[in-house]
């Protein structure tokens, strides 16, 4: 998540007053994800180094004076930039569950098929839960909302759909012999690139 | 939860109607082709009943010629006879006040202008008492004076005689055709009743009757009137007795062998009427097969919804009905307006032949009733049987995609129970007369029985003779006429009828056409031929006394004149029979029979002696009686036995129940002595045309008979036979247009559901030409497998029949029909490529996207 | 209380050689006011099931209650006043009759049931109207989308208050949002009608709607998983945040 271009974008609404700013980001975007002020100020101040907005002083009579920042034209095309470039999906290969999977398939206490249904217990049981907050929810006043509840319906959709095709799967499974562990070059093994991922 | 509500069926039945007409409405095209079936057979058998009872009317009022009487007497064979033995008893009766005696006879007057009754064609002389007869019957006279016992040549006309013959009064005269030749009459009164113009009653003093008739001393009605106060049934019941079954009351039918064979005729349409409503019944099922099969989803939600079986076909069923109605309606008024059309054609002939112009159509109420119900009837039954099956869909045929049956196992039990029947109907065919007829029919039913099971195996055996044409398309045609066998199947049995009937009608033209030549070489051996009015109705004919002939026989060109008289009988059981008069010695050297058994010569001698007789083949098989049976003859004389002496055929008498007895019999049973027809041979070498100008000098004084030189006359008549023949194919090709319908309809069907198969071929680059000739290709598949059916059982039915004819003594030569099968193949071809060009036309059109839409 | 209830249903299909048994050994009870959605793989007899719920076909064995009445006791006709009266049907294809509008295509149950036409129709109204399609009532079927054809089937479903309503995958040929608008239908026909409701469907989102989802495979319930209110809000905001933020 870019606290960066979402100050940027933001401010393109309207300037505004680092404090306001922050307050705004839960306000807009519906989460729980709480930006620190200080968090705030500091990336306002690297885009204003950036060149990518700029601040007007303003007097106040009772109170210190206030920077109101604003978007400078490098900053639009930089936000605009942003906008068109699309998000890459991570994919959360990693999850326990599918490590649970796998490990069920060797054989142990309870079969694949027990740990399938009871992921997909779990699984239904949430998305009758976001359903049913779906349904209270009013698309009118609560869009981000819906909007939200929606995709998480959609993610649990997949999942519970992976899960279906794990379970006709299961079949071929049967037969699946895990490959054994080839024997290791004597020697430290040579280290592998790790992947870096920006956001 | 709803409660039954069982009371208001109504509401379903409604909302089912509802239903229908929208199913309807959505298949225009298929509605209108099944409903025209039932259009045309209702409108043939409506026509017909519109026609018979004007027809009927027309005879019933030619034949109550003489009315006003309480009762009326006449002898049973409906000939003359002594009033001597008659009117003393009936006098002598309690409670019966007058008695007269009447001498009438209804007759054409020839059609040659000189009659001097103006217009007149046909009038009643009817001979009266005039010194008894106004006992019994009220004349007001309205002009002049009335009859006086010992007029001669004086007649009393109906006041409407004015309209006819306008120049007619009180003091004119004019000539009347008599047995003695012309005979000069003078109009002394006019009654003022206007009469029945059709057919005037003249009335004339009994003697005079008697002349004109050549039967003197003779009546043929007796009236009564009875004492006031009578008991009507209890004078009739004593009469009746008093008089035995010699003579009947109230009765005065003696033209009813005319009636009879007119309704022959028209029973044929009525015949026709009931094919076309069996072809429409078929054409009905087919379509309703279809509708079952393309609705499965509908039927099968309706079901799910908790339709029972009864309510899904109750909904066909009205459905059909509808078209039924809606078929019937339109077939009653099509069948008004043709009506009309063959009142004004007939009329004409029946202006000839009857001297009658003035028919016209008479609504009968049972008749609109009858055609209507019968119409109902077919659409009901038709659409019963595919009603039930869609009754019992399943619910859960709404819910799979089609479930193609298994039509392969059907169609081989078809194949093999068609095959039996087929078998059994050949039997019948080969083993005799008796039951080739049926064993021809039973053959059809068997092809219809057996045609799902052929359409596989006859398609590819046609399919190499139509890849010469349609290479590529040939193909797919004949997968889908396979696919629906029992569609194909009854398209093809439809058009095999057809077929088959013009198959059998060539046939049946080409024997009957030999069977003419025969009779006429074997009839004609004469030199010349006098004949009255007409040959057909002896009843309306006045013949002519002996004068005639001896006149005749005097000219120098003449070597031999034989004659030919008339009377009608009944025999005891009461069939109706034609009785000719010959003498054997003189007929037999100017004219021959054809016999079954025997020469013509054995035939001629058995008549010179005792009561003989000589049977035709029909009247011996109506009768029922066998060479050298004896049987019992109703006469002027009372009942007679006569013994069957032989069969002889000739070629007047051959097609109707007549019998040849001498003349000397004739006059001493019957009374009667006038000849209708007389046949002349010349002195060898003689100059025919000037015997022919002698003749007719002589007949100037007898108008009601030609002369024909008998070549000439044959001629003309091979040229009327000729001309009634082509009216049997008239028949044939009628019955050819519902057989056309069926191709046009199961072709429409099957384009309408294959629309998405069209889109999809048409998608994937097929051209609208291609498309065309796989219709066109289906179409000539089709009509070449009813064209093979219908020239099998054609084959079958005309060898059938011309064999049934065999038993009722018509022993025709059986020729192969060639000619017709040739025509049938071509008909059926061109009848699939006429019923083609509009559903192939209709395919090509399709839209691409909505037909791949189509559901 | 119980609205339906099977015993050892088995459906065999196929000939002796090849038996299919499409549903097998199946006990499953339907309490009143239950949703209960039935999923599981192609093939596994979940419309079999159905079917065998509501009368439209008979088991090979075992029997099936609806209301206290042993339906495979009913000949034909009954079945079919069964299928009129207590049960409402909506499939995933074929559900109206092309040649009816959507008024007549709701009423048909009832005028099959010999309700006078008249007070049919404007049953039929009253149950569009549920549907929010008060205005479609003269509309035929081909005028109306598919979501919409399927919320007619459902007031069809619904026009004869039912004792079950039986649904094989209505949504099973609409997009999300029209799927959405139907089991939403669904949903209050169960919770503010108080009908009873059976629902085959391969749609997890559409199945999460239910109360109790049944699993089936190879003919035989796998899982039957009743599921629970609703959850937190707060908590699912939560962890749908971390959703979101990783
Ligand atoms: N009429 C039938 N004849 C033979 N087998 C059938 C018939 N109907 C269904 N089957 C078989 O019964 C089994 C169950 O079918 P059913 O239609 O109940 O599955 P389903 O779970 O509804 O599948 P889907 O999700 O694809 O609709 C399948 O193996 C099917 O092939
Ligand atoms: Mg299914």
């Amino acid at each position: 998540m870019s606290v960066k271009h979402t100050l940027l974008a933001l401010l393109y609404q309207h300037p505004q007053h680092g404090y306001e700013l922050g307050k705004q980001i839960n306000a807009v975007v519906n989460t729980e994800w709480d930006v620190k002020l200080g968090q705030v100020a500091s990336t306002l101040a690297r885009l204003k180094d950036a060149h990518l907005v700029d601040y007007e002083v303003e007097a106040t009579d009772d109170a210190p004076d206030r920077k109101v920042y604003f978007i400078t034209d490098e900053g639009r095309r930089e936000l605009e930039s942003w906008y068109l470039t699309p998000e890459v999906r991570e994919y959360r290969l990693g999850d326990a569950f599918y490590v649970k999977l796998v490990l069920s398939l060797l054989g142990g206490p309870v079969s694949p098929e027990q740990v399938l249904i009871t992921q997909r217990r779990e699984l239904f049981q949430q998305l009758h839960e976001v359903t049913e907050l779906l349904r209270e929810a009013d698309p009118r006043t609560q869009l981000p909302w819906v909007l939200l509840l929606e995709s998480a319906t959609m993610h649990l959709d997949a999942d519970l759909r992976w899960i279906e095709m794990c379970e006709a799967r299961l079949n071929d499974l049967k037969h699946y012999t895990p490959p054994l562990p080839t024997p290791k070059p004597r020697g430290r093994p040579r280290r592998k690139l790790a992947h870096s991922s920006k956001t | 939860m709803t409660t039954a509500h069982p009371s208001n069926f109504g509401s379903t039945v409604w909302q089912m109607t509802l239903m229908g007409l929208r199913y309807l409405r959505g298949r225009k095209l298929r509605t209108v082709l099944t409903t025209l079936a039932i259009v045309f057979g209702v409108a043939m058998i409506f026509a017909i009943n519109l026609i018979l009872p004007s027809m009927q009317e027309a005879f019933a009022q030619t034949m109550t010629s003489v009315t006003g009487a309480d009762l009326t007497v006449t002898s049973v064979s409906g000939e003359s006879f002594d009033p001597e033995a008659v009117l003393p008893t009936v006098s002598g009766i309690d409670q019966v006040g007058a008695v007269t005696g009447i001498l009438h006879r209804q007759f054409s007057l020839p059609t040659l202008g000189n009659s001097s009754l103006g217009d007149t064609a046909q009038i009643d002389l009817v001979g009266i008492d005039p010194a008894t007869i106004e006992d019994v019957h009220q004349f007001v006279v309205s002009d002049g004076r009335f009859l006086e016992p010992g007029d001669s040549g004086k007649a009393l006309l109906p006041a409407g005689i004015a309209e006819l013959a306008p120049e007619l009064h009180v003091g004119t005269t004019f000539p009347l055709i008599t047995a003695g030749g012309l005979k000069i009459y003078n109009v002394v009164g006019l009654m003022a009743e206007q009469g029945d113009l059709s057919s005037p009653q003249i009335y004339v003093t009994l003697a005079d009757a008697q002349a004109a008739f050549n039967q003197p001393g003779l009546i043929n009605t007796v009236e009564v009137s009875l004492a006031p106060g009578a008991d009507r049934d209890a004078v009739a019941a004593n009469i009746q007795q008093a008089l035995g079954d010699s003579y009947t009351l109230d009765q005065g039918d003696s033209s009813s062998n005319t009636l009879a064979a007119m309704q022959v005729g028209l029973a044929m349409f009525d015949v026709l009427g009931l094919l076309a409503l069996f072809l429409g019944a078929f054409l009905i099922f087919n379509t309703f097969r279809t509708v079952v099969v393309e609705r499965r989803h509908d039927l099968g939600m309706l079901r799910a919804v908790g339709a029972t079986r009864q309510q899904i076909t109750l909904l066909i069923v009205i459905e059909s009905l509808i078209q039924g109605l809606i078929g019937t309606a339109i077939g009653l008024l099509v069948g008004y307006l043709m009506a009309l059309g063959m009142i004004t054609a007939f009329g004409q002939i029946a202006s000839n032949f009857f001297h009658r112009g003035d028919l016209s159509l008479q609504f009968s109420l049972p008749g609109l009733l009858g055609a209507a119900a019968i119409g109902l009837a077919t659409a009901l039954i038709a659409g019963y049987l595919p009603a039930r099956t869609a009754g019992r869909t399943a619910p859960l045929e709404a819910l799979r995609p089609s479930t193609p049956a298994n039509l392969m196992h059907a169609a081989r039990w078809s194949l093999i129970g068609g095959a039996v029947v087929m078998i059994l109907g050949v039997l019948l065919l080969l083993t005799g007369k008796q039951g080739a007829a049926g064993g021809a029919i039973l053959f059809l039913m068997g092809m219809v029985v057996a045609a799902p099971g052929l359409v596989i195996p006859v398609a590819r055996l046609i399919s190499p003779l139509l890849s010469l044409g349609f290479a590529r398309e040939g193909d797919i045609a004949r997968g889908n006429l396979v696919r629906q066998p029992g569609r194909a199947a009854i398209t093809g049995s439809t058009l095999m009828i057809g077929l088959a009937t013009l198959v059998m009608i060539a046939a049946l033209v080409l024997s009957f056409a030999a069977l003419i030549n025969s009779l006429a070489d074997a009839n004609f051996s004469s030199d010349l031929i006098l004949l009255p009015q007409s040959i057909a109705v002896y009843d309306t004919v006045v013949g002519a006394d002996e004068n005639l002939a001896n006149r005749v026989r005097a000219l120098p060109e003449v070597q031999d004149v034989g004659t030919m008289r008339y009377a009608s009988s009944v025999t005891a059981d009461g069939q109706a029979l034609q009785v000719m008069g010959i003498n054997p010695d003189d007929y037999s050297k100017v004219a021959s029979f054809t016999v079954n058994e025997g020469t013509p010569e054995e035939a001629f001698a058995a008549l010179g002696s005792d009561r003989n007789a000589l049977f035709t083949a029909i009247a011996l098989s109506t009768v029922g009686l066998q060479v050298g049976d004896d049987f019992v003859l109703q006469t002027a004389e009372g009942p007679q036995t006569y013994h069957v002496a032989g069969v002889a055929n000739d070629l007047f008498t051959f097609k109707i129940a007549a019998i040849f007895i001498s003349q000397a019999n004739l006059a001493a049973d019957f009374h009667k002595t006038e000849d209708v027809m007389l046949l002349i041979n010349l002195v060898p070498g003689a100059d025919k045309d000037a015997a022919l100008a002698n003749m007719q000098n002589i007949l100037t004084d007898y108008p009601q008979f030609t002369a024909h030189l008998t070549g000439e006359y044959k001629q003309e008549l091979a040229d009327v036979t000729s001309g009634a023949l082509v009216a049997f194919y008239g028949v044939a090709f009628l019955i050819l247009i519902p057989a056309a319908l069926g191709l046009l309809n199961t072709l429409t069907i099957n384009i309408l559901e294959r629309t998405r198969e069209i889109g999809v071929v048409r998608a994937v680059g097929g051209s609208r030409k291609q498309v065309r000739r796989i219709v066109t290709a289906e179409a000539l598949l089709l009509g070449l497998f009813g064209a093979a059916m219908g020239v099998l059982s054609g084959v079958a039915m005309s060898y059938g029949f011309i064999a049934a004819f065999g038993t009722v003594g018509w022993d025709m030569p059986y020729f192969f029909p060639l000619a017709g099968i040739i025509a049938a193949v071509v008909v059926g071809v061109l009848l699939a490529l006429f019923a083609a060009v509009l559903p192939a036309r209709n395919a090509a059109r399709l839209d691409i996207i909505r037909a791949l839409q189509y559901e | 209380m119980s609205i339906v209830r099977t015993e050892s249903l088995t459906k065999v299909y196929g000939d002796v050689g090849q038996p299919i048994p499409a549903v097998h050994d199946v006990d499953l009870t339907v309490d009143e006011g239950e949703f209960v959605a039935i999923m599981g793989p192609s093939g596994s007899g979940k419309s079999t099931l159905l079917y065998l719920l509501g009368g439209l076909d008979k088991p090979t064995s075992g029997k099936v209650w609806l209301r206290d009445s042993d339906i495979d006791a009913l000949d034909d006709d009954a079945l079919s006043r069964l299928r009129r009266n207590q049960v409402g049907f909506v499939f995933q294809f074929f559900n109206l009759i092309p040649v009816l509008t959507a008024q007549e295509n709701v009423a048909i149950p009832l005028i099959l049931d010999g309700m006078p036409r008249a007070r049919a129709l404007k049953q039929a109204d009253e149950a569009l109207a549920r549907v929010g399609l008060a205005d479609r009532a003269t509309h035929r079927p081909t005028e109306l989308s598919g979501g919409q054809q399927q919320r007619v089937a459902l007031a069809r479903a619904l026009v004869t208050k039912p004792s079950v309503i039986l649904a094989d995958e209505p949504t099973g040929n609409l997009d999300s949002r029209s799927s959405d608008d139907v089991v939403q239908m669904l949903r209050r026909a169960v919770d503010d009608w108080k009908q009873t409701l059976v629902l085959v469907t391969h749609d997890s989102r559409v199945a999460a709607f239910a109360d109790r989802i049944v699993f089936l495979k190879d003919g035989k319930i796998v899982d039957d998983n009743r599921l629970k209110g609703k959850g937190n809000a707060d908590q699912i905001r939560e962890q749908l945040s971390k959703m979101v933020l990783s």
